[in-house]
């Protein structure tokens, strides 16, 4: 057709963004894909070669054994060193102390676990911060102060401490 | 059931995770459909009363097509990898259907406007100088032939085009209803009725931004509103808005009337959580006022003046914009206001002004559409100027660049 050049043009041009999205398409897709699946099948190797940086709380234990006793005899028991803290390849490295370890002493860290929430269980320990804060008429500060929860309970063996309240 | 029980809520099931982004998202997209099925009403299905805003349709859609992912994208954390949908498409997920949906619209509409524009772009190309010639004749393919016969090509495959756009805008947006109406965890959105009410409310929104988008600009273009095209707007209007609100209210008074054990939880939902959004903006605000004033523009018109119909037209239309958001939210937002236990509520939802996927996000991308129409009309106007009326076959015959103005008259002398 004589007045259809224009067509023919942004054929071709659709034709041509195809063809080049199938090429580039080509090269974009990860060699090992779809080869188990739709995903890329190399990534299970790589994530297998890698060093792994939790410890568990046995990573802990013979470095730390007075902290390992005390929170395994407590409430805390169920939680990990690592939850709390950071993983231990950050810190220590073939028996020696590489990097200071964070320790967190802020309430928020507490509220993680325990601010009360309708999500959570029952039957899990937990308080309304600032009401827990204020009990027996004390008075709360504004904005929660980041030690408030320690002045009564220990991170590691958290039973609140006798007399106080 | 009101209140905070502790215990009525799964682990994890505590914070809502699709905010505003995902209310914006559909109804973006809803604009898109609704737009373009609009002007497919004078594009197939030759309704010549709509003319005036053939293109802006057009424009609209392009505009509002171009914006519709951005808010997912801000979503999801990892923007860059929305590509990965496209390359390694996965077509037993529907979210990743979403990629081949949206280019296969996307090249339509793009080549529907390019046609529609194509004598505009010749003519511009023809008339300017430097940078700006180039800029047209690479739009235009540097081919300049506009014959009539080559215009009558253009306006058969046009008509092809519109008529494959129309199932593929529905698709398009019935299948962000299918999204909703497929997690079968959540029984207010688990419902073979949600792409259809999806669909619906898209077309009703998309001809209420036609009639505000189309008085707005030909106020600040000092042109005359066509009333022939705002009455029939408003009448495709008042269809598309009984439709979308009877499907709305269909699907809860089903769920209402059989009273299974979800009612218990979106009863309370609807009368207690979203009495504001729900019954207060989407039902009355947005549905029974504006069908009352579209049925007053339809049934009474021979009584109305044009400016008064034209009024009535815009407040109803604008209502029913934000009664079609209200649509989103309550669904979007509302179906996660519950707990998947069905026993109670979880947090309530306030999306910040400044945040990542805050208000001002989600305003910005809104308007980001209309800066695009804007910037697109300025290179190539959807409304020329009336006195030459020798214009373009498809279009208004309004414009009103000084530099259009200028083009014309060389046209003229040549
Ligand atoms: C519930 C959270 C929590 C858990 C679980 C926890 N810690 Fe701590 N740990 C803290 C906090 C908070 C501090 C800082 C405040 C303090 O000294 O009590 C701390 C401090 C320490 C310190 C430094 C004490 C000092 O005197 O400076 C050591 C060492 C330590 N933890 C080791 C451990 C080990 C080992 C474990 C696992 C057996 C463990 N922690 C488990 C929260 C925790
Ligand atoms: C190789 C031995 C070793 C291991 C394993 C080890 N630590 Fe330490 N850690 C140390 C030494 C040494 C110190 C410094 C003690 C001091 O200053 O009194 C220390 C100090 C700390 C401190 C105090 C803050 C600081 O960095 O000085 C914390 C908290 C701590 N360790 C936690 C842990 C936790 C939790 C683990 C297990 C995940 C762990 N450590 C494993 C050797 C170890
Ligand atoms: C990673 C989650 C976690 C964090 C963080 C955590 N706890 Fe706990 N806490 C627990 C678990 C688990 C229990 C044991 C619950 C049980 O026994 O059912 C517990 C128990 C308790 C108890 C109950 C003790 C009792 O005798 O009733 C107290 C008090 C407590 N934690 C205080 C704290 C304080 C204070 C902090 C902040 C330093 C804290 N917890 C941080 C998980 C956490
Ligand atoms: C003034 C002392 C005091 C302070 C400060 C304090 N607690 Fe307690 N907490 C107690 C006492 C006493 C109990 C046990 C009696 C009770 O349950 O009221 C307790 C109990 C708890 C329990 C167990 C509740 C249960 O239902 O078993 C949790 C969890 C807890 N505290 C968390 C915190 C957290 C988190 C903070 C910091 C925001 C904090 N507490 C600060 C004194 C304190």
């Amino acid at each position: 057709m004589e007045h259809s050049k224009h067509i023919w043009r942004a054929a071709l041009i659709l034709l041509f963004l195809g063809t080049g999205f199938v090429g580039v398409r080509h090269f974009l897709i990860p060699k090992s894909f779809g080869q188990a699946g739709h995903y890329r099948y190399d990534s299970i190797f790589e994530y297998m070669a890698q060093e792994p940086n939790h410890g568990s709380r046995e990573s802990c234990r013979k470095c730390h054994e007075e902290k390992f006793a005390e929170t395994v005899k407590g409430r805390h028991a169920p939680v990990q060193c690592e939850v709390c803290h950071a993983p231990v390849s950050a810190h220590a490295k073939d028996d020696k102390k590489i990097a200071d370890m964070p320790t967190n002493p802020n309430h928020k860290l507490c509220a993680l676990c325990h601010q009360k929430l309708d999500s959570r269980p029952k039957g899990f320990p937990q308080v309304d911060l600032r009401r827990h804060l204020a009990g027996g008429g004390r008075t709360v500060a504004a904005t929660i102060p980041d030690a408030a929860c320690f002045e009564c309970h220990s991170a590691h063996e958290p039973s609140p401490l006798r007399g106080e309240r | 059931m009101e209140g905070s029980g502790v215990g009525f809520s799964y682990p994890n099931d505590l914070h809502i995770a699709w905010g505003v982004m995902i209310v914006l998202y559909p109804y973006v997209t809803g604009l898109v459909a609704g737009s373009f099925v609009v002007g497919s009403l004078y594009h197939v299905f030759g309704r010549q009363e709509l003319k005036p805003i053939s293109r802006l349709s057009l424009v609209a859609s392009l505009g509002f097509l171009i914006f519709a992912p951005v808010p997912l994208l801000f979503h999801l954390g990892q923007p860059m990898r929305c590509f990965n949908i496209m390359i390694t498409p996965n077509f037993s997920s529907a979210m990743a259907a979403f990629g081949v949906i949206y280019a296969v619209y996307f090249i339509i509409v793009l080549l529907e406007i390019w046609l529609v524009f194509r004598k505009d772009i010749v003519m511009n190309a023809r008339q300017n100088r430097g940078i700006l010639r180039w800029f047209y004749a690479s739009l235009a393919l540097w081919t300049y032939d506009v014959s009539d016969e080559s215009r009558k090509l253009d306006h058969k495959i046009v008509v092809v085009l519109a008529a494959i756009g129309i199932p593929a805008a529905c698709v398009l947006h019935g299948y962000v209803g299918f999204m909703f109406g497929s997690v079968k965890a959540n029984p207010y959105w688990s419902t073979p009725l949600m792409p259809v009410i999806f669909l619906t409310s898209a077309i009703t929104s998309g001809i209420a931004m036609m009639v505000v988008l189309y008085q707005i600009l030909m106020k600040f273009g000092g042109r005359t509103i066509e009333p022939d095209c705002v009455q029939s707007l408003c009448k495709w209007l008042w269809l598309f808005a009984i439709l979308a609100v009877t499907l709305e209210l269909l699907e809860i008074v089903c769920i209402a009337y059989e009273r299974s054990e979800e009612w218990v939880v979106i009863g309370t939902l609807l009368s207690g959580k979203l009495a504001f959004s729900f019954i207060g903006i989407q039902l009355v605000f947005g549905s029974l006022i504006p069908i009352i004033l579209l049925g007053i523009v339809v049934l009474m018109r021979p009584y109305l003046t044009n400016p008064l119909r034209n009024t009535i037209g815009f407040v109803a239309a604008l209502f029913l914009l934000v009664q079609v958001l209200a649509m989103r939210w309550n669904v979007v937002i509302g179906g996660q206001l519950f707990s998947k236990s069905l026993m109670g509520f979880r947090e309530a939802y306030q999306p910040g002004l400044f945040e990542k996927e805050g208000l001002g996000v989600a305003l910005l991308i809104f308007l980001a559409s209309f800066v695009f129409m804007a910037i697109f009309n300025r290179f190539l106007p959807m409304y020329e100027k009336k006195e030459n009326g020798n214009g373009t076959g498809d279009g208004a015959k309004t414009g009103f660049t000084e530099r259009r103005e200028a083009a014309k008259s060389e046209e003229a002398r040549g």
